[in-house]
């Protein structure tokens, strides 16, 4: 299954890390060393406008804000460690005109808010799934929720600083008020409020090196089980992208499982217990660095520093059941229900390949309403745009 | 004869022994000294922290409910913030004195926890803290990123 290149954009003059599909116009936001960020027409490939002079160094990381009305919200996270919110005002046929407008009415994108409280770069940033809450991480190896009180006004309402080095990304359950992190020390970590409290539920191991991205099973995908609740897909330096479920949650101070943190803290919260149920099959040689799951066709699509977008796809017999199975026999299992669908080396030449992001297809040659693409981003400061044959 | 002369055959080996053996007992004595030294430093700079923590702890814990008239200017009155304020309190109950192992590493999350709490509050509070000039060496856990360099810092602050 060959990946068609439908377009490629040279947007910037730097590095980008990151990009964005608007949640609900055809839109799309880079994130870049040149310290701007781009928004990029999905319907003609055009650049629209720069979001510039809010950073003094690089944008590390662009997220849009879910569930607006009549604005579009978006947060940069920056490597002079603070956070920004962007807003413009759409008026409600946006969706008609694509989020262009012409240049009479040429709405600027205004800097509404400086989050400022990190130590050293931020490298991620998240909203949760209904908007209101943001998440931030930095290489000071700490996780900030912020909460917006009203109009431009953030407040910080946990601080947590539990892992032991440079934390790489955050996200949230597309559901559930539950956070997720990746660190530089191989592991991953899940937050939940606990009475306005904000503590850490659960340590995922397993990675053998640097967990890169994390990002949770979208509500929509064919494979998705209430039951079973959304999973989490992790990549890693260690070259292997890993799927990770929940089988249960444990009571106060009975976490003897891997997932315990150390329960020194009177009344430790409700731990929850995640297995390794899924590693995927390896195509990655380098460092896998982003990956993104479809909320269309459940497809997982990795990219790294081999240059390579890889697709996995998973068989819909895959059978959600049987917990009682022993954990490597049941990775073993979930992990035969994957395989790779489409790879392709050199999409940005010699270049690395930052982050790779699934999208509805908005363009004049979509083939229906379901269609989607896949957008990529380089050291090479280009945006590529494929689509699955 | 023969045996008066056989200490010469070890007598390099002698020399390094007593050598060897007098750097030993120096060593210990110095090792001893060092780290009860080292071990006063550390233990001074983590339970002051901890001090200071409980007593900032202690004041928005009597601004919550103030008992003079006067006070009644402070009051804090933001629900999330009595939360976190009472958790902090929690929180700081008792540290463990103990030299051992564990409490060593109570002690650790303790203040770890505790900072962030206060990192919050402050924020909620409006506070912004000028404890930085104590930390001179840089970084919450005291230490030194190679990344950092450059940043008004030369390597003879690494």
């Amino acid at each position: 299954m060959p990946l068609q290149k439908l377009a490629s954009v040279s947007a910037h003059t730097d590095r980008i890390w990151q990009c964005a599909p608007h949640p609900t116009l055809p839109l799309l936001a880079t994130a870049s060393g040149d310290k701007s960020s781009r928004i990029i027409s999905l319907l003609t490939y055009n650049t629209l406008s720069t979001i510039d002079g809010g950073h003094k160094r690089s944008i590390r990381s662009v997220a849009w804000k879910p569930n607006t009305r009549g604005e579009s919200v978006l947060a940069s996270g920056s490597f002079d460690a603070t956070a920004g919110i962007w807003r413009r005002y759409e008026d409600d046929s946006g969706a008609a005109t694509g989020g262009e407008y012409n240049d009479e009415e040429d709405e600027e994108w205004r800097f509404a808010v400086v989050l400022d409280g990190h130590e050293s770069e931020i490298k991620s940033v998240a909203w949760s799934a209904g908007g209101s809450f943001l998440a931030t991480c930095s290489r000071d190896k700490s996780v900030w929720v912020w909460e917006e009180l009203d109009d431009d006004n953030f407040e910080t309402v946990a601080v947590m600083q539990e892992h032991t080095q440079d934390v790489k990304c955050v996200t949230w359950h597309p559901e559930e008020i539950l956070l997720a992190s990746a660190s530089y020390d191989d592991t991953i970590r899940l937050y939940r409020e606990d009475l306005d409290d904000w503590v850490c539920c659960t340590l995922l191991e397993g990675h053998e090196s640097t967990v890169w991205c994390i990002t949770f099973e979208p509500l929509t995908t064919p494979n998705y089980d209430a039951k079973r609740g959304a999973r989490l897909a992790s990549c890693s330096d260690d070259k292997t992208v890993r799927i990770w479920t929940r089988v249960g949650q444990s009571g106060v101070g009975a976490g003897q499982g891997a997932g315990a943190p150390p329960s020194i803290l009177r009344g430790a919260p409700v731990e929850e217990n995640w297995t390794c149920s899924a590693i995927l099959p390896k195509a990655h040689d380098r460092s896998i660095y982003s990956i993104s799951w479809s909320p269309r066709t459940g497809r997982i699509a990795s990219c790294g520093g081999d240059g390579k977008i890889v697709i996995y796809e998973e068989d819909k017999t895959s059978a959600p059941g049987a917990m009682e199975v022993d954990g490597d026999a049941k990775a073993e299992q979930g992990s035969k229900a994957w395989k790779i669908v489409a790879e392709l080396k050199g999409a940005h030449g010699v270049y690395e390949i930052n982050n790779v992001a699934w999208s509805k297809r908005y363009d004049k040659d979509k083939r229906g309403e379901d269609d989607e693409i896949i957008v990529s981003v380089g050291d090479d400061g280009n945006v590529n745009i494929w689509a699955v044959e | 004869m023969a045996d008066f002369f056989d200490s010469l055959l070890s007598l390099e080996d002698d020399f390094y022994a007593e050598g060897h053996a007098l750097g030993v007992a120096d060593g210990v004595i110095a090792g001893r000294t060092e780290g009860r030294i080292f071990g006063l430093e550390r233990g001074f700079e983590k339970f002051c922290e901890l001090g200071r923590l409980q007593g900032r702890c202690s004041v928005w814990e009597a601004r919550v409910s103030p008992t003079s008239a006067k006070a009644e200017t402070s009051k804090i009155t933001n629900a999330r913030a009595k939360k976190n304020i009472e958790a902090l309190s929690l929180l700081l109950t008792h540290p463990p004195f103990k030299n051992d192992e564990e409490s060593v590493e109570e002690v650790e999350e303790t203040l770890k926890r505790g900072r962030a709490k206060a990192k919050v509050l402050e924020r909620m509070l409006g506070e912004k803290e000028d404890a930085r000039e104590d930390r001179k060496d840089g970084g919450s856990s005291g230490e030194q990123n190679i990344e950092d360099l450059g940043k008004g810092r030369t390597i003879a602050d690494l």
